[in-house]
């Protein structure tokens, strides 16, 4: 199920009303039960793969909090983290890696091909595998205890605001959460319609939007100039941002309902000042799982500059091919590693700033965005070469690009109501009743001409 | 660029009266209410008549968020982190 199918109106207000009506004791169950249906509503056979990774991180947790001996830990550590990423190689990297392989062998001469496995992608696989890792890995370290209940750490992974496409939330901060939350008040639904109209604006009237003609330039970018593949990738860096922090905010404002409080993972990225400013707004629960497990144990910044600078790139290949199963995501990720080493040799004095930063995360997007490495080359041979300014966006459609980028940091900064003197709440509530309108107005527009639209990191 | 809206004066005149509405509502202390309400009113007739004109949707939309644009910019805000 998605946040943007209609059933999910009945779905969010159901499981709400449920959880509060219903006994302490039955609440757990009732929404485990509730995430796995929400999780099985795409595909039932999606249930085997999450419960599989579900039964082996922890009954190895325990195995590891159990183990006498450190090698016995190793070994409980060693087994979850190959069946865990083993399932993700599997499904979403096996035609990745055995492709690649292919393409070396017809280069050197071998006559192979490889149509591919064709497996099902699961939804979210990439999100739910880190989170059962950071588990384990947690319970190694002693950050905390392994959970002796099944039910309350299946919730923990299967919760169904973060389970497609996160916050990859930490064991330490959720975990007691869902076993105490916070009471139902009106601050707690006040903070909940805030994010949820703001994470739904997001997605519904501006990702949506702006994905009319970014895709249309995308899909044959042969066909536009420099001017009108500048002007898609900038429009895409907007794209993607509210498409991904308009998720996030639906799942916080979800979860606020059931009270409990996600992590922030987006904290207004465009305003960074430089490219290791911006890792520290942009998916943040991300940035902080690969730091504390990758970065850190690599030797992160504790050693010598050459080895440093290593860590940083494979961190960042490792964040590249974490969004996705092509050399495209390799490259963005490279990228902005190069860019953080080269920011970390020659910028220690001053950071590059905002127009700077923004131009360098714009031009890895292109290689994000683009279907394959060739045309990521093509957009930037384009964008480089004469532009003959061809209008790619008709008059209306520019015009409202540019409302919509207008509206963005006004419509993040809206307070809750709660917040706001009763004196001055009409504007507040004008402002929410006028994007509420355009929201709605941009659905029917967006059906009609694009067809329904997923939330892009769904694919991840 | 040609806006097929402006053929029809009773949709502009709701946006323009909506729009006058939205900044008094900001701006009265007395009655901000019902200005607020009367606003909201011109908004919703505004788009009722562009339906039954049948105003592009791609053209509402733009007058939507020229409203939300100003109802967001004299709304009171929350301390950038």
């Amino acid at each position: 199920m998605s946040f943007t199918e209609p059933v999910f109106l009945l779905f969010l207000p159901s499981v709400v009303a449920l959880y509060w009506l219903l006994p302490r004791r039955f609440r757990r169950p009732m929404l485990l039960a509730a995430s796995l249906l929400f999780y099985a509503w795409h595909d039932v056979r999606l249930l085997a793969l999450i419960a599989c990774t579900i039964a082996v991180s922890f009954l190895c947790a325990i195995a590891v909090e159990d183990a006498e001996t450190q090698k016995g830990k190793r070994c409980a550590v060693g087994f979850a983290a190959a069946v865990c990423l083993g399932l993700l190689f599997v499904f979403k990297y096996l035609d990745f890696a055995v492709g690649s392989i292919v393409s070396v062998g017809r280069l050197l001469g071998a006559e192979v091909s490889f149509d591919g496995a064709d497996l099902l992608l699961p939804m979210g696989i990439s999100f739910y595998v880190f989170q059962t890792m950071s588990y384990v890995f947690d319970v190694s370290r002693g950050s905390i205890r392994a959970e002796r209940n099944m039910i309350r750490y299946a919730l923990f992974v299967t919760f169904f605001p973060q389970l497609v496409a996160g916050p990859i939330e930490r064991p330490a901060d959720l975990m007691p959460q869902l076993e105490q939350p916070e009471p139902l008040t009106r601050r707690a639904v006040s903070d909940a319609a805030r994010l949820l109209l703001r994470g739904y604006a997001k997605k519904l009237l501006i990702a949506d939007h702006l994905a009319i003609a970014v895709d249309r330039v995308y899909a044959d970018p042969a066909a536009f100039d420099g001017s009108a593949l500048a002007l898609a990738t900038i429009l895409f860096s907007v794209q993607i941002y509210c498409d991904f922090s308009g998720y996030s905010d639906i799942a916080r404002g979800c979860a606020r309902l059931m009270g409990i409080r996600l992590q922030e993972n987006f904290r207004r990225p465009y305003a960074a000042t430089s490219v290791r400013d911006f890792w520290r707004r942009w998916h943040i629960s991300l940035s902080s799982w690969l730091s504390d497990y990758l970065y850190i144990p690599l030797g992160g910044s504790r050693v010598g500059t050459a080895r440093t600078c290593l860590n940083i790139l494979i961190t960042f290949l490792v964040s590249g091919l974490w969004h996705g199963a092509s050399w495209t995501y390799v490259l963005w990720g490279g990228l902005h590693g190069i860019y953080l080493i080269v920011e970390r040799l020659l910028c220690k004095e001053k950071a590059p700033g905002r127009a700077v930063t923004f131009a360098l995360v714009c031009f890895a997007w292109i290689f994000f965005r683009s279907t394959s490495v060739s045309d990521a080359f093509l957009v930037i041979g384009r964008i480089f070469s004469a532009w003959s300014f061809e209008a790619a966006l008709s008059g209306t459609e520019l015009l409202t690009a540019a409302l919509l980028i207008a509206v963005l940091p006004l419509l993040e900064r809206l307070p809750r109501l709660q917040s706001v003197p009763t004196a001055a709440r009409n504007g507040t509530v004008l402002a929410y009743f006028f994007v509420f309108l355009a929201m709605i107005a941009c659905r029917f527009l967006v059906l009609s001409q694009h067809g329904d639209t997923a939330f892009l990191y769904f694919q991840f | 660029m040609t806006l097929i809206f402006l053929q029809y004066p009773i949709v502009p005149s709701c946006f323009v009266l909506c729009a006058i509405l939205v900044v008094l509502s900001v701006r009265r202390k007395a009655r901000g209410l019902a200005v607020a309400v009367c606003a909201g009113a011109a908004c919703i007739g505004m788009v009722l008549s562009a339906l039954i004109c049948a105003v592009p949707l791609s053209e509402l939309l733009m007058l939507l968020l020229a409203l939300a644009l100003l109802g967001c910019a004299l709304a009171p805000k929350e301390d950038a982190p």
